[in-house]
């Protein structure tokens, strides 16, 4: 466990340093400015404007961070040769792939947290009231990103950051639209048993990142439905430990050359 | 038990991206490494001593053959926990100190806070980094990265030795301390196998050595073993008053500063010429085996192998 531990940290300081991450701070500090200004020419619906765009701004922002650190973490590991004094040590290489993933999701789960402490103060300077569904809406979008870490760190076991990143990249955008492609069954054109078949397997396989947005809800303070929260939490934790033991399973064979 | 054995290990990896093809790093080679002792693998680039190495330390998989680091695996964790490991040109995370570095190595050997402050704080001063070491390690210099790297194999205080031209990089005064501290380790009875294409500094630290030469081992043994069984004859050195009298003997001799340096090539003969010299109570100053160096040692198998290749194909 320990182990696990000291990769995490190492990874976390890796990250913490990256310039980026600030600029990324500043980013929707901008975006929450506009939301406020943009809110301000409604009618009582300055919250949700503030609501809408912070947490929007936090969803694509930590997904991007996920992808941009995520794809190359291991790669640039084994690029920069950094590799060479790890696996001696007695480490296991799941050991390593965990320890990297928990360091990056600790890294963006600290920047998310900064971000929603920003979003918060801005509901608060606009008056807006803060629900409990608020940071349960923050906790998704932490769930988002962790799923997505982990589809970077699949990919980038076997492909370049540029190839990792685009796989991870469509990936996110078709997980965001699986709704969208079940309803085709719906119409008319699915009528075809091959292609009713292909829409299914596709919506069951691929990881369902629709589920885990509840921005909506959060927006307009609805309640959620029963046992939502555990599913989705399961769901985003089982698709999580499957990708990091493929990843492993890869990465178990790999020859640093 | 040996604390290395390798046992008629071959491996070849692909390369090539779009036309695949296979090079073939290793050959069948076979070498053991006693507890203790210091061990030198010679050879040329390409020669398969880094992929010997890499094998050792689990980076790569052997392709045939056996490997074992004290009877155990290469992957194994109790083999790992017992080496340290120097690459050739090592690179480390830019980000971090080399404090937060040997923390990082440290914590992977799951060594003890205490234990680990006052293991950082040895090896730093070892490596005279001391006055660096909340420097980053992204502003070193190649020697300075080279001792870095000394610090991360040592952090465990491993039982083997494992390093890969642990010279390159280094001036001579770099070149000099790292020498020394080889040379403690192996007073305190650590086993070491390292690489060099330094021979003069093989020749100086190792019990032992391999000569590979294109993915085989062409020789192997004792330094004496290998160079005083190539003596080209022997020395005397006596003092330069005795010119007149080794003239006189109908022998040659060259000279030597304020000495003469007359060489014999059968043993007897030696022999003879000093029980004489020692007669006519001239001062012997030496007496050795002429010996070939380590270098002259490896050019000629080389140069074998390679006359044998062209005579194969």
């Amino acid at each position: 466990m320990k182990k696990i531990y000291v990769v995490a940290v190492n990874t976390y300081r890796e990250a913490i340093r990256n310039r980026i991450l600030y600029t990324v701070l500043f980013f929707l500090l901008i975006l929450l400015g506009i939301s406020t200004i943009l809110g301000s020419f409604t009618m009582g619906e300055t919250r949700r404007f503030v609501i809408d765009f912070g947490f929007s701004g936090i969803e694509l922002l930590g997904v991007a961070m996920a992808i941009i650190i995520g794809t190359g973490m291991i790669y640039n590991e084994i690029q920069r040769k950094t590799i060479f004094t790890v696996i001696p040590k007695p480490v296991k290489r799941w050991q390593f792939i965990l320890g990297k993933f928990l360091g990056l999701s600790l890294t963006l789960f600290v920047q998310e947290v900064l971000m929603l402490v920003f979003v918060v103060i801005f509901i608060v300077i606009v008056k807006g009231k803060i629900t409990s569904l608020l940071f349960v809406g923050a906790f998704f979008i932490f769930m988002e990103i962790s799923l997505t870490i982990a589809i970077s760190i699949f990919f980038s076991t076997f492909s370049s950051p540029i190839l990792s990143g685009l796989f991870t990249t469509t990936l996110y955008l078709i997980g965001n639209s699986l709704e969208e492609l079940k309803s085709l069954l719906t119409m008319k054109m699915a009528s075809s048993p091959v292609l009713k078949f292909t829409i299914l397997f596709f919506y069951n396989i691929l990881p369902n990142f629709h589920n885990l947005n509840i921005k909506n809800e959060v927006v307009h303070n609805l309640t959620l439905p029963e046992g939502y929260v555990i599913n989705s939490i399961f769901y985003a934790v089982a698709y999580i430990l499957f990708l990091l033991t493929i990843s492993t399973l890869i990465f178990e064979k790999k020859e640093f050359y | 038990m040996n604390a290395i054995e390798i046992k008629d290990l071959r491996k070849s990896y692909p390369t090539g991206h779009i036309i695949r093809k296979r090079i073939t790093a290793l050959r069948g080679i076979s070498f053991s490494v006693k507890k203790g002792e210091t061990f030198g693998l010679l050879g040329h680039n390409g020669a398969g001593k880094t992929t010997t190495f890499k094998i050792l330390t689990g980076l790569i998989f052997p392709g045939g053959g056996e490997v074992k680091i004290l009877d155990k695996s290469p992957d194994d964790l109790e083999a790992k926990n017992s080496i340290g490991f120097l690459p050739e040109n090592p690179y480390f995370y830019t980000y971090l100190t080399p404090v937060e570095l040997l923390q990082f190595y440290g914590g992977l050997f799951n060594i003890e806070r205490k234990k680990l402050h006052d293991r950082i704080e040895y090896l730093l001063d070892l490596l005279s980094l001391t006055k660096w070491k909340d420097t980053r390690i992204g502003k070193f210099s190649k020697g300075m990265l080279q001792r870095v790297g000394m610090a991360q194999a040592l952090i465990n205080d491993p039982e083997i030795l494992i390093l890969d031209e642990p010279m390159t990089g280094l001036d001579p005064v770099g070149r000099k301390e790292l020498k020394n501290i080889i040379l403690s380790l192996k007073e305190k009875g650590k086993t070491i196998i390292f690489s060099s294409h330094i021979l003069s500094d093989v020749e100086m630290i190792c019990d032992r050595v391999a000569i590979l030469i294109r993915g085989r081992i062409v020789e192997t043994g004792s330094i004496e073993e290998l160079l005083v069984k190539r003596s080209t004859g022997y020395e005397i050195e006596l003092t330069a008053n005795a010119k007149e009298w080794v003239k006189n003997k109908g022998l040659e001799y060259s000279p030597s500063g304020s000495s003469i340096i007359v060489t014999l090539k059968d043993f007897g003969e030696a022999q003879k010429l000093l029980k004489e010299a020692v007669n006519e109570q001239l001062e012997i100053l030496s007496f050795i085996p002429r010996r070939v160096m380590l270098e002259d040692l490896f050019m000629e198998e080389y140069r074998k192998y390679e006359k044998d290749i062209r005579g194969g194909s």
